[in-house]
């Protein structure tokens, strides 16, 4: 059931081909445009958020200046901006591909309830605006971890992370996107969801440095899953499969996300144009 | 209007092709929700007693290549849906829905604008969304700027038009693509005089060129100067299906005896009201109504006796040639 339900989906990406790119910088156009440093901003909002995180446990908690993280039995000591920036760096996108993602059909109604269009590109292509905006932003993190650090090897774990992390939150939109086109409860659950799951996630501290049982609980939270997934490749330089119990947590969630994706976007897809 | 669609010449329909849209017993029903959270229950649990509205009720239609067809009925009879339909944008809660060909709806002529982007970028957007490739829209792209005669504007940001301008944009875009099948709904108040003969001579090129057309209206007599053929819905079921003329006149015919049995009701409520009156009670106000409807009905009699008489004379002059 399931392979018939992917089907369709795959279909509507094969029929729409190269059109979801240029629609991904259409998306990028439609939000940049208009303002006067237009693109800009895109690298201002991030660079102002890292400022402010910096400031308060830096400067403001002058004894949380420095993160001390356990890799393979060592103690290995990084400063918190360093730690900081390339913990944030994954955050920005999916904080973004959560919320909006959430918003994708709801906001595109015009493409669903006005022209017969795939329904489930909405969704890819608005990612994958979003994922340009990160290759900008992860590109400025690398030069600046490159002088702090220096470039490694394991930095081209990057490849791996970051499309696992587009498919990840893509899959999870094609269940909320059609839930909230329903309901805009929904919608608005998940905003206020996604700024406390900041705090609960390992962005700036370290998830590995807290008392059981919160130390495994941190396992179970996907997001954790990629900033420490960059941290492995732009800091620890460890391999991604290094700490089996956190793969093997991931990617099954991975998986009931995908089976779930698939099963809500067929369950919701032909009543959608109805209720929006 | 009259003048734009006469003596038109048209290629004549091939009867015996595959239709390029058929509706099989289809059926649509709209769920309605009492309110926001019987709403976002329906997400998870199937509603009780769900309000359900039949949009279409078993519908039966084809309609081949090069076909103009013309869509009578009220409000809310299920010709916004019967479109819906065959633009792909609903799908049917029974039967099936076959379109072969792109369809342009001239429905909501500015659905799909970004209004941050340019006229022209705006073209490349709409293509896209219409499911248009690169060279294909590039192939447009002039004609379509000529068409909506936007001048320096074409490369200003659409949040800048007039609601005329973007109009005559969509019009534009749609009308250009080439599509196999067109969708028109009472679409033709675009712009200026001028302007309106333009999208009308267009429009009566693209039938010309053997395109299929769907024409809604409520206005019957604007359907007759362009279909040859059309149906007549009625609370979402397909009453009739024949030549434009014969059609509106059995719209005619239905439509006021609607009317006079409205009436009759009403009358009937009313005597009702007086009989129930206690003695005393001034009725002449009921009675003064009743007088009304009465003389109402009289002039509707004599409207349908008159359009069944048309039906008839129709009837035998069509029929009785072939």
């Amino acid at each position: 059931m399931i392979i018939v339900f992917l089907r369709d989906i795959i279909n509507e990406h094969k029929d729409f081909g190269k059109r979801i790119f240029v629609l991904a910088k259409t998306e990028l156009v439609k939000t940049y445009k208009g303002a006067a440093i237009g693109p800009l901003w895109a690298v201002v909002k991030p660079a102002f958020q890292i400022f402010v995180y910096w400031f308060a446990f830096s400067v403001g908690l002058r004894t949380l200046n420095t993160v001390k993280v356990e890799v393979a039995g060592e103690i290995l000591k990084f400063d918190r901006f360093t730690f900081l920036l390339v913990g944030i760096t994954p955050w920005f996108f999916i904080s973004e591909s959560i919320t909006h993602g959430a918003k994708d059909i709801r906001s595109h109604r015009q493409y669903v309830t006005k022209v017969n269009f795939p329904v489930s590109t909405i969704m890819t292509f608005s990612t994958l605006s979003r994922l340009y905006v990160h290759f900008l932003i992860t590109f400025i993190m690398f030069i600046i971890i490159s002088f702090r650090v220096g470039p490694s090897w394991y930095n081209l774990q990057f490849f791996f992370y970051m499309p696992i992390m587009f498919l990840f939150f893509v899959f999870l939109s094609w269940s909320t996107a059609p839930m909230c086109a329903f309901s805009p409860d929904l919608e608005n659950a998940i905003v206020s969801i996604m700024s406390g799951i900041f705090w609960l996630t390992g962005v700036i501290y370290n998830s590995y440095d807290l008392p059981e049982p919160l130390k495994t609980i941190m396992l179970f939270n996907p997001i954790n899953f990629f900033v420490n997934g960059y941290r492995n490749t732009f800091l620890y330089n460890r391999m991604f499969f290094e700490y089996k119990t956190e793969f093997v947590i991931f990617l099954a969630e991975f998986f009931i996300i995908f089976l779930l994706g698939v099963y809500n976007y067929n369950r919701l897809r032909k009543k959608i144009p109805d209720v929006l | 209007m009259a003048n734009a669609f006469e003596n038109m010449h048209r290629a004549a329909v091939d009867m015996n092709s595959e239709p390029i849209v058929k509706f099989e017993n289809v059926s649509k029903k709209y769920t309605l929700y009492k309110n926001d959270r019987e709403r976002f229950r329906a997400l998870f649990i199937k509603p009780k007693n769900p309000i359900i509205h039949s949009a279409l009720d078993h519908i039966n239609l084809e309609i081949r290549k090069g076909e103009a067809v013309g869509v009578m009925g009220d409000n809310g009879c299920g010709k916004s849906t019967l479109l819906k339909h065959i633009t792909g944008v609903t799908f049917p809660d029974e039967g099936t829905v076959t379109v072969n060909g792109m369809v342009a709806a001239l429905l909501e002529l500015t659905a799909g604008f970004s209004t941050d982007m340019t006229g022209r970028e705006n073209i490349y957007l709409k293509g896209y969304i219409l499911g248009l490739k690169d060279h294909e829209i590039k192939k447009i792209e002039e004609n379509v700027v000529d068409f909506a005669e936007l001048g320096d504007y074409i490369d200003q940001p659409v949040r800048t038009y007039s609601s005329g301008m973007k109009m005559r944009l969509g019009f534009a875009i749609n009308v250009n693509i080439s599509p196999d099948i067109l969708v028109v709904d009472e679409a033709l108040a675009v712009g200026d005089a001028a302007f309106k003969a333009k999208c009308k001579n267009k429009i009566r090129e693209i039938i010309e060129a053997g395109v299929t057309v769907l024409y809604v209206s409520h206005n019957a007599s604007s359907v007759e100067e362009l279909c040859e053929r059309s149906i007549y819905l009625r609370k979402g079921k397909l009453i009739f299906d024949g030549p434009t003329k014969e059609t509106h006149l059995v719209y005619l015919v239905d439509k006021r005896r609607l009317q006079i049995k409205k009436r009759s009701a009403r009358i009937r409520k009313l005597k009702e009201a007086i009989d129930n009156a206690e003695s005393g009670q001034d009725t002449s106000i009921q009675e003064e109504l009743i007088e009304k409807h009465k003389y109402k009905i009289e002039i509707l009699r004599a409207d349908l006796n008159d359009f069944k008489q048309q039906l008839k004379d129709f009837r035998t002059e069509y029929y009785g040639k072939e």
